[in-house]
């Protein structure tokens, strides 16, 4: 068996060799096609870290009908025992209505003036997946809650327009599976008709069926592999030259534009996925075309 | 009184008929090689020499009757299993059919290696046979660096190196001057004399004057003569 199997890897080996230009052509073409599923995985990956800490970071203004700083206080207490609460922070009137004049800018010397009165609030800071779980209806049935501002709305919407990148990030995967596999099926296909006649020859000193298909499966898996490993280099080397050019000049557009790079667990899974991709398209070629 | 010899080779009214052709290529083919015989085929071109041999290297399926290869009657045998049939029969082509990327060795070595035999046992079978079509100072040479004469003796190699029980020869010696012919044609009588059975398609008048031990003249696709010698 171990015999057989490293016989099968020579002329795999062989097979590699032979193939030349076509095999490496179709390489290439299999990075391309694995580099865009990679590009689209990364920015998913990215634009998820985004929207999440951005969801997070968002508070609930609880504006409390209390009459004094202990009885917000004791609110406060409230607010931050109840569960999916990750943080408080009790505003005074005053502070408030400083916040309020510092965010209006050089017109806010004449809020100052007004002598509107805010009342206490408790900025609440959601726990990680707790917004839209209920949340904002416990905050607002904590006893001397008035009012809760939430954005949560907003943050909907931008859900929903992820689920639907998500839902195309799925088609594209697809799509770029199939081209893998045509791609590589027919690479293979074309090592199959240049060395037809040597096929034919192996068949007739007594060859398995099994010992001519396997050096074309191991071709189609190896082109697979090597695809995404193409692939992984152009994405880290696509990741520095964002990191370095282009986060830098939108980074005060976004604030710190920090990127994520593809965990190695889902860098695996590419060139893995890459072989079986490429494997699935030796065996769909050998099916259809050698019929040994 | 013995018991006869068992038939390797047995052929039944076996004809083969091509699709667009209006005679058979083989008709009504009554025909038994027995073990350890040398047997040669014989006709003008075109008289179905080469048909009848690629009926029983499972190139091809007769059209009607039986061919049986080792008493195993070829149409009962299932495809999966045919590779292992075709490894009890040593085939020297027309054409050769050698492999011009590989090296001496490797064409040599891989109806050994098709079969999962041990790297030291391949390669000692290998060597051995090279020895004895006196190839062995080319083992490493590729195929398209040898004369014509040489590819035939890589070709007979190839075909005896499993030590099949059958071996199955077309024109083994055309297009040869007859010094080599008779170097080829000794070769196979080596193979023979260890008990292979041997069935060489020709139609080299020298070959058949010399080497006649039983001659089977076919002619249109049927039996015209079949003559023992010895």
């Amino acid at each position: 068996m171990m015999r057989t199997l490293s016989v099968m890897y020579r002329h795999a080996l062989r097979t590699v060799r032979a193939a030349g230009m076509p095999f490496f052509v179709s390489v290439l073409m299999c990075a391309m096609g694995l580099f865009g599923l990679a590009v689209f995985a990364t920015f998913m990956l990215n634009v998820d870290r985004l929207t999440g800490s951005v969801s997070e970071r968002i508070r609930a203004v609880c504006f409390l009908d209390v009459k004094g700083l202990a009885e917000a206080e004791e609110v406060e207490a409230r607010v931050a025992a109840l569960d999916g609460v990750k943080h408080t922070v009790l505003v005074t009137p005053e502070q408030a209505l400083e916040k309020v004049a510092a965010s209006l800018g050089e017109d806010g010397q004449a809020a100052r003036d007004s002598g509107i009165v805010m009342p206490f609030i408790v900025e609440a800071t959601p726990a990680p997946g707790a917004v839209g779980d209920g949340w904002l209806g416990r905050l607002r049935e904590v006893p001397g809650v008035d009012e809760v501002m939430h954005p949560s709305a907003d943050i909907e919407r931008v859900d929903a327009f992820l689920d639907l990148v998500h839902g195309s990030g799925l088609f594209l995967a697809v799509l770029m599976g199939l081209v893998v596999l045509v791609v590589v099926s027919n690479a293979v296909r074309l090592t199959l008709f240049s060395r037809r006649e040597e096929i034919a020859i192996m068949k007739l000193v007594g060859a398995t069926d099994g010992f001519v298909r396997g050096p074309f499966l191991f071709e189609g898996f190896l082109q697979g592999v090597l695809g995404g490993l193409v692939a992984l280099s152009l994405l880290y080397l696509t990741q520095e030259v964002w990191s370095q050019v282009f986060a830098t000049a939108l980074a005060g557009t976004l604030g710190a534009a920090t990127f994520d790079s593809l965990p190695v667990s889902s860098a695996l899974w590419l060139v893995l996925g890459g072989g079986l991709l490429g494997l699935c398209g030796g065996a769909i070629s050998i099916g259809r075309f050698l019929r040994v | 009184m013995p018991y006869p010899a068992p038939a390797m080779i047995e052929l039944y009214h076996v004809q083969k008929r091509y699709p667009g052709q209006d005679a058979p290529a083989l008709d009504d083919i009554n025909l038994q090689v027995d073990k350890g015989e040398f047997c040669l085929l014989t006709g003008p071109s075109g008289a179905g020499k080469s048909t009848l041999l690629r009926l029983l290297f499972l190139a091809e399926e007769a059209t009607r009757g039986q061919v049986l290869i080792g008493g195993k009657n070829v149409a009962q045998v299932k495809k999966r299993h045919r590779p292992m049939m075709r490894r009890n029969l040593g085939v020297v082509f027309q054409d050769f059919k050698l492999l011009e990327r590989y090296s001496v060795f490797d064409n040599v070595s891989l109806a050994l290696d098709v079969q999962g035999r041990r790297k030291d046992d391949v390669r000692q079978r290998t060597d051995k046979m090279l020895e004895q079509v006196g190839l062995a100072h080319k083992s490493d040479q590729k195929i398209a660096h040898l004369s014509g004469g040489e590819q035939q003796r890589v070709a007979i190699a190839r075909a005896l190196v499993t030590d099949p029980a059958i071996l199955l020869a077309d024109e083994p010696t055309g297009n040869l001057d007859p010094e080599r012919s008779n170097d080829i044609m000794d070769l196979l009588l080596r193979a023979h004399a260890r008990g292979t059975t041997i069935l060489v398609a020709t139609h080299d008048p020298a070959l058949l004057e010399r080497y006649r031990h039983r001659v089977v003249s076919l002619k249109a696709g049927r039996v015209e003569k079949d003559e023992r010698f010895r």
